[in-house]
């Protein structure tokens, strides 16, 4: 299989702070790889790293075999690489529709060729919010926030998924038809990272889980090798973050 | 040549520690509530009138009334507070800002308005037996109620700073205007907090609005320019100290005066609004930096 | 609700416009066209700072430059047609020039870095041009209100129109997503810079057509007058007053503006400005819809029974 993500050596630090010291990973097409770590490992800074929101101070990031290091948000979301966001970012003061359509227009290299407002139905209806398509953002519960985000990832038509916490939030009977939804996307032909805290949540929907700790790699493998692994059990899955 | 510019090194100097007297109110508000009140220049014109009035009325010197126009102003901050900025601070920081731009906006060319209705457009200066006294060193004059002004200036900043770095009530008001969230947590009534912080800053404004209509001149429309001056100050200076702040409008007084010799007087303040949008654009997020980014 | 209102706003000023001229009354056409100005650079500040999200305090340059490009072109002897898009091209120019280091500035730091430009063209403009602007005698003696009339009109048609365009194409989304959230505007794809730069420029252009508009319409002025930052104020009270982000809010607003300060009484000139400083104040803290959302909503309760038909329509919004 293809190679879809990598990143090399990729560092990052806030003041003194080293966020991310030296993360090396791979993703390749078609996969579900989970990202976890504690809080603070800096999970959401690859992620913002990879979708171009923040600099890496080194290091490199290939995506679908091109360097995407450095290029300016928008241009890797047009390549095809899609987000949400920890703290759901929806456009608040816009409908639903136009929400979504933002991501139809501008997300999709070709901007977009089919009727725009049909496809943001489209990508509204995958997530089962199409009844509320008029609807203003800010009139939606964070679950239904959340959803929002993911028609409006969906609508660029990417190649690359990146969910950021995405189960946070979510009630212990909604988190299964959360889990489906990562696998329906993936069912589309789109790759998905996802990155989470509480690691029970997605390994039941992951292929493959990279754990992070204080900005480096600390193993990766199948989330059946993960839990077993005495690296991530002394370091990470000690901790109250496993149980909850 | 050399002795005009020497003399106008000195106005600037004099000029810029008022610049710096009003800026040190505005960093205060902005820093501690995180509003902008770009109506400070209008508080500014209100103390002015006040300490043009008690002079006119009831005789008494402005270095007399200054306290009166320090408690006047405190308790107008506080109504203010109450009535407006209060609402203000219910949001979070980014509306904060821009709605307290907004509202102090409406609040300015109410109070300007106002002080036309009440005061007349005239322009006031205070004149007391004094104002013409001035020293000379090396024939270069320095009036003495421009120097008050200065020394105002600097006492003030020095009075914050003990107050900021060795009170409770300093080091409360410090952890509010890191993370008032915080802050809320360990027990600090961060409204109280607001409300002072908010009323000393008008009070700030209006001690320089009477150093002002001593050592120059008050009129209903200077509000403007001096919340300009003010906001050029603290962008340059930004929030991290006091003396800081009266250094920088000190720079900006010399600045202009310098500039009046060099390129002519009617461009000195147009030489600082270009010099200030180009340092604004080797720091884009100003004094807010820090929050930038997540 | 929100098309409600701006068919509301236009029907207003439709009939003002029509009873403005067929009254025939000076006092009536001078309010209209001074309506029809206000209201055209208010609908330039509102795709700016509505649209775009970006708060201009320095606004009145625009106005300004229009105004003194149209009217020395136009008193030196050029076709008035020919000045005023002169005057277009040059400050739309103008805007894309200072818009690349202006816009990098995000919020209050564009709103104050904008005021501090407005306040220092100001104060250049009254340098460069200290004296009055009269009418020359031979213009004087044909003048009269048609002109400048129509003008004004078609100056807010075309404002208007680039209003609804925005509200409907992709470049008018993009703007709104910039409004509502830079980081995931970008992320979805919005080339946030351009996008601003382009509400910038667009702005600049139609602000001037209001100002070629207030050189037609004068008599006589001081230049730098037009670049006064009242102008500024003026625009951006009347937005919020009316409804900030919306068509109708600019044009009701104005209305309401120009009408209200004559209806108010004129020995308290002060009385008008604290009247819509506090308004201005109350809407921002407690209305944020403005005029135009109060309007939307009476229309609307209206509407329900007699209408509900329409509804679907109504609430579409952007098609
Ligand atoms: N914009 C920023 N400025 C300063 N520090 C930051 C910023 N973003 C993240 N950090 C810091 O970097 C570290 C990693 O954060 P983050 O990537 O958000 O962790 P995670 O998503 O794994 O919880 C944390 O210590 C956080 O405080
Ligand atoms: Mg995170």
């Amino acid at each position: 299989m293809t190679v879809m993500l990598e990143l090399q050596d990729v560092r990052k630090s806030f003041g003194g702070l080293r966020a991310l010291d030296g993360l090396s990973l791979e993703v390749r097409e078609g996969e579900i790889v989970g990202l976890i770590g504690p809080n603070g490992s800096g999970k959401s800074t690859a992620f913002n790293i990879i979708s171009g929101a923040l600099k890496s101070d080194h290091g490199t990031v290939v995506f679908a075999g091109r360097d995407i290091t450095g290029l300016p948000p928008h241009r890797i979301s047009q390549l095809g690489v899609a987000r949400t966001f920890q703290v759901v970012r929806p456009f608040r003061n816009l409908t639903a529709l136009q929400n979504v359509e933002a991501g139809v227009l501008f997300g999709r290299r070709d901007g977009g060729s089919e009727d725009p407002r049909e496809a943001a139905m489209a990508a509204l209806e995958r997530v089962g919010l199409a009844a509320k398509a008029e609807r203003p953002a800010s009139s939606f519960t964070i679950v239904e926030r959340k959803w929002l985000e993911v028609a409006r990832a969906l609508a660029s038509q990417p190649k690359l998924m990146l969910l950021d916490e995405f189960m946070a939030g979510l009630t212990p009977h909604e988190i299964p038809a959360a889990v489906e939804l990562i696998k329906s996307i993936r069912e589309s032909g789109v790759t998905v990272v996802v990155v989470e805290h509480v690691i029970k949540a997605i390994t039941g929907a992951c292929d493959r889980v990279v754990v992070l700790d204080a900005g480096r790699k600390l193993a990766e493998g199948t989330p059946d090798e993960i839990v077993e692994d005495p690296a991530v059990i002394a370091a990470y899955l000690g901790t109250r973050h496993a149980r909850g | 040549m050399s002795q005009l510019i020497a003399q106008s090194i000195v106005s600037g100097v004099l000029l810029g520690g008022v610049y710096g007297l009003v800026a040190l109110g505005l960093a205060l508000s902005f820093g501690v509530l995180r509003v902008l009140n770009v109506a400070h220049g209008e508080l500014l014109m209100l103390g002015g009138y006040l300490a043009f009035f008690a002079f006119r009325e009831w005789g008494l010197d402005p270095f007399v009334s200054l306290p009166l126009v320090f408690v006047v102003m405190f308790g107008f901050g506080v109504l203010l507070y109450l009535c407006l900025f209060r609402f203000v601070t219910r949001t979070e920081t980014h509306t904060r800002i821009k709605n307290s731009l907004l509202v102090s906006f409406g609040l300015a060319l109410v109070l300007q308005a106002l002080a036309v209705r009440f005061f007349t457009a005239d322009e006031r200066t205070i004149s007391t037996a004094y104002s013409s006294e001035a020293f000379t060193i090396w024939s270069i004059r320095v009036p003495m109620v421009r120097l008050a002004g200065l020394v105002v200036a600097i006492v003030a900043a020095f009075v914050l700073e003990w107050v900021l770095h060795r009170t409770r009530f300093g080091k409360a008001l410090r952890a509010t205007s890191e993370d008032w969230t915080r802050a809320a947590l360990t027990g600090i009534d961060v409204r109280r907090i607001y409300q002072i912080a908010f009323a000393v800053s008008a009070a700030l404004a209006a001690i320089a609005g009477s150093m002002v209509s001593l050592g120059y001149s008050v009129s209903p429309s200077i509000g403007l320019g001096w919340t300009l001056k003010a906001l050029i100050v603290v962008v340059l200076a930004g929030l991290g100290s006091m003396r800081g702040i009266v250094v920088a409008g000190v720079a900006l007084g010399l600045v202009e005066s310098l500039s009046s010799v060099w390129i002519g007087g009617q461009y000195r303040e147009v030489t600082a609004l270009v010099l200030f949008l180009i340092v604004l654009s080797f720091r884009p997020l100003g004094f807010f930096g820090r929050a930038a980014g997540a | 609700m929100r098309e409600r209102a701006a068919w509301m706003g236009l029907l207003l000023l439709g009939a003002m416009v029509a009873v403005g001229l067929s009254v025939g009354n000076q006092h009536f056409l001078t309010l209209t066209i001074q309506t029809m100005i206000l209201a055209t650079l208010a609908t330039s500040w509102n795709i700016l700072g509505g649209f775009a999200g970006q708060i201009s305090l320095g606004h009145s340059a625009f106005f300004g430059l229009g105004a003194l490009i149209t009217r020395e072109l136009w008193l030196g002897g050029q076709a008035f047609p020919l000045a005023v898009m002169t005057a277009v091209i040059v400050t739309a120019l103008a805007a894309f020039v200072v818009g690349i280091p202006m816009l990098r500035f995000r919020d209050i730091y564009f709103a104050i870095g904008t005021l501090a430009l407005g306040v220092a063209v100001y104060i250049t403009a009254g340098n460069l041009w200290p004296g009055i602007s009269s009418l020359p005698a031979e213009v004087l003696r044909s003048y009269d209100f048609t002109g400048p009339y129509f003008f004004a009109l078609g100056a807010l048609v075309a404002a208007v129109c680039v209003s609804v365009w925005l509200e409907r194409s992709r470049l008018g989304l993009g703007m709104m997503t910039v409004r509502e959230d830079e980081e995931a505007a970008k992320a979805t794809g919005v080339d946030v810079f351009s996008h601003k730069l382009a509400a910038f420029v667009i702005s600049a252009a139609v602000a001037t057509l209001a100002g070629s508009a207030f050189a037609y319409f004068s008599v006589s002025y001081y230049p730098n007058f037009a670049f006064s930052v009242i102008w500024t104020f003026e625009a951006v009270l009347v937005v919020f007053i009316g409804g900030i982000g919306t068509l109708a809010g600019p044009l009701l607003g104005s209305i309401f503006f120009i009408l209200g300060r004559d209806l108010m009484p004129t020995d308290v000139d002060e009385f008008q400005v604290v009247f819509f400083g506090l308004l201005f104040i109350v809407v921002v803290l407690l209305f944020p819809g403005g005029l135009s959302q109060a309007a939307g909503r009476l229309l609307g309760r209206a509407g329900e029974r007699s209408t509900a038909t329409d509804r679907p329509t109504a609430a579409r919004g952007r098609s």
